[in-house]
């Protein structure tokens, strides 16, 4: 078996990895993609978690965890689908979604 | 099952998300115009049920009581209070300007699902529901500041949408640790069974504390976290600003109250006090400092917002305490009650400035005293109520949360609380000068000063003096709804 730190330390390196697309790129769809990354980095999290447990517990086990991944997952979906409409919209007015030129609001 | 969907606040929620459904598809299904001349009142008439609603919960006269995933209590109430409240009079404020127009539908409709998200998080009592909760109130407010389709609207929204889905990120990560360490999701269990569990459970337990401070930080406008803030109230439209200022910020305040500052106690690999008392002295000064130099109205009240949250931050430090830990945390909740007042009465002012001289900048505010006299005046008494201005709501909060700071033995944190306080009375009264003593750039003539937005805006003025009066009574009301997020939730 696995041990349970593998899956966090991979669910971590994953939100590292979520976290620096998010600041590093240009193109709001990347950014779109790195916040999926986020999000599915703490689904791995939770799924490992409730399979293996962190700490060992008494009773039946608990399965939370795998309900709250399937709410995150319909949690993504809808905000990846308002997201490419604010892309959308984005491009109408700018002509272009390179976040680093859009930046009329200063000071 | 059926029992518990018939519990108080649950038919209550599930009307009003229902109906804020419905409404879009009227305009649909039915005669031209029919759905965008019907959905503002119908907007109403649930957001206004939902006060009524709430208020009979605050009064007592609702049963209370723990059902899962909610914890029904007078502090839920009091939320589901001030966020009703503050939705009310914003479609009320937008009733001329949006009603009968194209996007009617989805406005109102936004509005109340947005608001309803906010109820569920002043309820909720698990970690999942709360998750969920932050994400219902969030996603409709993204379209919301999309709502115009101007340059500065659509780039407010991008940077709302990517600041708050990260936010959501690291929250929902950090619940997953938290649930990793106590294997359940309900949140008085967890502090149970952290109770019983060693030293290596609370220091990774710290570990989820940091995300979950970094996700919430977002919503709440911590010093760190608020880089967003400024651009999006700036660049969303006011009505939707006011929506997300006075009573988004609100709600992240409220997850981080029935999450956080519940399970305070259980940080203890962490110095709680020490921590929130930094961020809390940051925020403030920060906030401040850069209200100071700004040029536009309505990024000036984005940057008072900031350093209001500081304020509230300040009662926070000691709800670890057990000794201090309701009266700090009624302080909190006083000003956040008053904060939700004076900001949503701020922004909506400066919706109806906006709409009579199409300008937020502050040289649109020179003269107004003599062009919009009522939205002057009442502007004036949410600025002094901002500013802490003795009779006023604001200042009677700002004292219990500067005693909460005494009786914490910090006083170094009362003080520089003061000191901010009466910095602000600079910029604030800055304003309040540019309207009564200032000429008008343009030849001074009087505008018809529209008047939804004044209603609202007469309403909040009205009830910063109320509350400011009756402050014994109002304290009493977060006292207990303090007590209860301790009692009822086990």
């Amino acid at each position: 078996m696995v041990p349970v730190t593998y899956y966090m330390f991979i669910s971590a390196a994953l939100i590292a990895l979520g976290v620096y697309g998010l600041v590093s790129k240009r193109n709001f769809i990347r950014m779109l993609i790195s916040i999926e990354i986020i999000l599915n980095a703490a689904n791995l999290n939770l799924i490992a978690l409730t399979t293996y447990g962190l700490y060992p517990r008494v009773g039946p086990p608990d399965l939370s965890g795998h309900v709250m991944a399937m709410f995150i997952i319909g949690v993504a979906a809808a905000e990846a689908a308002v997201g490419l409409a604010l892309a959308v919209s984005v491009y109408r007015t700018y002509r272009t979604i390179n976040v680093r030129e859009i930046r009329k609001l200063r000071g | 099952m059926m029992e518990q969907i018939l519990k108080p606040p649950v038919p209550a929620i599930l009307i009003a998300s229902l109906l804020g459904l419905i409404t879009p598809t009227l305009g649909r299904y039915s005669k031209e115009r029919f759905g965008t001349d019907v959905s503002p009142h119908i907007a109403i008439a649930a957001l206004l049920a939902m006060l009524v609603y709430s208020t009979a919960g605050v009064a007592g006269l609702l049963p209370g009581g723990a059902i899962p995933t909610l914890s029904v209590d007078k502090l839920g109430y009091l939320f589901t209070v001030v966020f009703s409240t503050v939705g009310l009079l914003i479609a009320i404020a937008s009733f001329e300007r949006v009603s009968g127009k194209v996007n009617s539908e989805a406005f109102y409709s936004l509005l109340v699902l947005s608001v309803v998200g906010m109820t569920v998080v002043g309820f909720s009592r698990d970690v999942l529901l709360i998750f969920v909760a932050v994400t219902m109130f969030s996603v409709p407010t993204y379209a919301l500041v999309a709502l115009r389709k101007t340059p500065l609207a659509s780039e407010a929204a991008m940077k709302y949408f990517v600041v708050s889905t990260l936010s959501t990120g690291l929250l929902i990560y950090a619940l997953s640790i938290i649930y990793g360490i106590t294997g359940t999701t309900d949140i008085p269990q967890i502090l149970t069974r952290l109770s019983f569990m060693g030293q290596s459970a609370r220091d990774m337990l710290s570990v989820g504390f940091i995300f979950l401070l970094a996700g919430l930080g977002f919503e709440m406008a911590i010093v760190p976290f608020h880089l967003w803030i400024p651009d999006a109230y700036d660049g969303a439209p006011p009505m939707v600003a006011a929506l997300l200022a006075a009573a988004g910020k609100i709600a992240g305040f409220a997850a981080f109250i029935r999450l956080a500052a519940y399970l305070a106690p259980a940080f203890s690999a962490l110095n709680w006090t020490q921590i929130m008392a930094f961020l809390a002295l940051i925020t403030m000064t920060w906030g401040n400092v850069a209200a100071l130099m700004q040029k536009r109205f309505t990024r000036m009240l984005a940057y008072s917002s900031i350093a209001h949250a500081g304020y509230v931050l300040v009662g926070l430090t000691f709800v670890a305490d057990p000794r201090l830990s309701i009266f700090a945390l009624a302080a909190s909740l006083y000003h956040l009650f008053n904060y939700a007042i004076m900001k949503s009465g701020s922004f909506l002012a400066a919706f109806a400035v906006e709409e009579g001289l199409n300008s937020v900048e502050v040289t649109a505010y020179n003269g107004l005293g003599r062009r919009m006299p009522l939205t002057a005046f009442s502007l004036t008494m949410l600025l002094l109520a901002l500013a802490g201005i003795p009779p006023l709501n604001g200042f009677w909060s700002k004292v219990f949360l500067f005693w909460a700071a005494i009786s914490g033995e910090m006083a170094w944190l009362a003080v520089a609380m003061a000191v901010n306080s009466a910095f602000s009375v600079g910029y604030y009264g800055w304003i309040i000068k540019r309207m009564y003593v200032d000429r008008p750039e343009a030849p001074s003539k009087g505008v018809k000063e529209p008047m939804a937005p004044l209603i609202a805006i007469l309403i909040l003025a009205a009830l910063t003096v109320i509350v400011g009066i009756f402050y014994p009574q109002f304290y009493d009301l977060m006292v207990k709804a303090a007590r209860s997020l301790y009692t009822t939730s086990s």
